[in-house]
């Protein structure tokens, strides 16, 4: 179908984001360049977003969509919380989210996007990724945006199941890197989220960032 | 047809959408008479934030109820009266707050902005037929790019910024210690403990006993920290709430004094 080739084009247009589940929780990346066909339009563009204190959200495709829903999906963790008194699990989340962009594709006007909910909830650690139409799929590793597919090579050849915290930033920067030194749509550098159940949210900042990247013996991001 | 003057009287109290002849609108009366009911609860800004308490109900046979109530990050709200109106308010307030960070982004929505939202649903039981009016007044407290504010709203649908207030059974007697508490401190030289003991004391005035402090809901706001809401033998209370019950102790005897003397006073000019 012309339509299905159309949106794949879109959602493949820039970014690369990956997620995986380790040891403590999970981690989430991200690359930092937003493109509009071949003009980088930002090179610090945010594609992590916190929902709530143990759960966030990657997002790739168009930046608008995007970030009506997580700011959508924000709200509506908010008055979850405070309505039912404990934090909504990453599947509740999914589930609302998934609801929401299945009825607009199958109105013809959907949101064009993929997404990574991840997070940490009393059932334990989940990646779950999201598409434009709605479908859902929980993972143990996944990335999203025109470098998904050399970003989940690596992830496939390194992913193992007890992977400590170390281990974990290594191999997702080491997927993100190679995502950004193939693909033309990803660059300008990396963000990474860790979510632990001990911690909760936390953004690493680009001294850390950069203290894993000597660590993992990679030395530059072009 | 023929009512007695009395019945004619008393016919105005059948609508909410109805005055009387003095310009009372009587089921708003009645429905304030239904929220002074309630078990009291006080709200009282201090120099870096507003804190909120309240007497939640106990028994040994129910689970633990609530009586302050999270509305954002930056909200907290507690109500005396019917409950299912409290908590239909709360709920309003909370998605009506939700949606202001939905559609400004706002990091700290603004909460008079949110006590209006809550006063127009009340409002508009008193404007049309069918409607009966809620029978709460609800306190709004929070911080937000103005600072701290604290809103009281009633079942008329008015909303009132005050300093310090005590809504629910014996108001009238809590407010008037926390008077006699502002016109020596204004809300900027309150510390949080002063505040955090005056809001309690206030509280166990208006209750006429010293309640056990599991039986005291505290919630707080402060400029730099999101809301907290903890039962008075919280470790960081429990130490205040001794001294608020102190300082109720002596009020109580303070006014048991005046009262006698009063007492007495009246006697004599008799």
């Amino acid at each position: 179908m012309a339509f299905d080739n159309e949106m794949k084009n879109k959602l493949i247009h820039g970014t690369t984001t990956v997620g995986l589940v380790f040891k403590e929780g999970v981690i989430l990346g991200a690359d930092r360049r937003a493109s509009a066909g071949y003009l980088i339009a930002s090179k610090r563009a945010v594609k992590i977003h916190k929902i709530t204190n143990y759960i966030a959200m990657t997002i790739s495709g168009a930046v608008a969509d995007a970030q009506v829903l997580v700011r959508w999906l924000q709200t509506r963790a908010q008055t979850f919380k405070l309505n039912v008194e404990r934090d909504p699990t990453v599947l509740e989340l999914v589930n609302l989210l998934s609801n929401v962009m299945h009825s607009y594709f199958k109105r013809l006007i959907p949101f064009v996007n993929h997404f990574i909910v991840a997070g940490v909830d009393a059932t334990g650690p989940h990646i779950v990724f999201l598409d434009h139409a709605g479908s859902m799929q929980e993972e143990k590793f996944i990335a999203t945006g025109s470098g998904s597919p050399i970003a989940l090579g690596v992830l496939e050849d390194g992913f193992r199941d007890d992977l400590t915290r170390d281990d974990a930033i290594k191999l997702v920067l080491t997927a993100l890197r190679s995502a950004i030194l193939r693909d033309v749509f990803s660059g300008d550098g990396v963000d990474l989220v860790i979510i632990s159940r001990e911690e909760g949210f936390q953004r690493l900042s680009p001294d850390e960032i950069n203290k894993h990247i000597k660590l993992s013996y990679i030395e530059t991001y072009t | 047809m023929f009512f007695p003057p009395e019945r004619m009287a008393t016919a105005y109290d059948r609508s909410a959408t109805l005055f009387d002849p003095r310009g009372r609108i009587l089921q708003v009366l009645y429905a304030r008479k239904a929220a002074e009911a309630g078990t009291p609860s006080c709200g009282l800004l201090f120099n870096d934030g507003v804190i909120i308490t309240g007497k939640r109900k106990m028994s040994v046979l129910l689970m633990p109820n609530r009586k302050v109530f999270q509305v954002d990050d930056n909200i907290i709200a507690t109500f005396a009266g019917y409950s299912s109106d409290g908590m239909f308010l709360v709920e309003n307030a909370r998605e009506y707050a939700a949606s202001l960070r939905f559609v400004y982004g706002s990091e700290k929505p603004d909460v008079y902005v949110v006590a209006r939202y809550i006063s127009s649903i009340m409002h508009q039981a008193t404007l049309y037929a069918g409607l009966r009016p809620l029978g709460v007044s609800i306190i709004l407290g929070g911080v937000d790019i103005s600072g701290p504010r604290l809103l009281f709203s009633d079942p008329g649908g008015s909303t009132v910024s005050w300093r310090a207030g005590v809504i629910g059974l014996n108001a009238k007697k809590g407010e008037k210690f926390l008077e006699e508490i502002l016109k020596m401190n204004s809300p900027e030289q309150l510390t949080f403990d002063d505040a955090v003991k005056y809001a309690i004391a206030a509280i166990l005035i208006a209750l006429g006993t010293a309640s056990p402090p599991i039986e005291i809901e505290v919630g707080y706001v402060k400029r730099d920290s999101p809301a907290t809401i903890v039962t008075a033998d919280h470790p960081s209370i429990a130490k205040l709430y001794e001294e608020a019950k102190k300082i109720f102790e002596e009020w109580k005897e303070r006014i048991s004094v005046s009262e006698e003397k009063e007492e007495s006073e009246e006697e004599e000019h008799s």
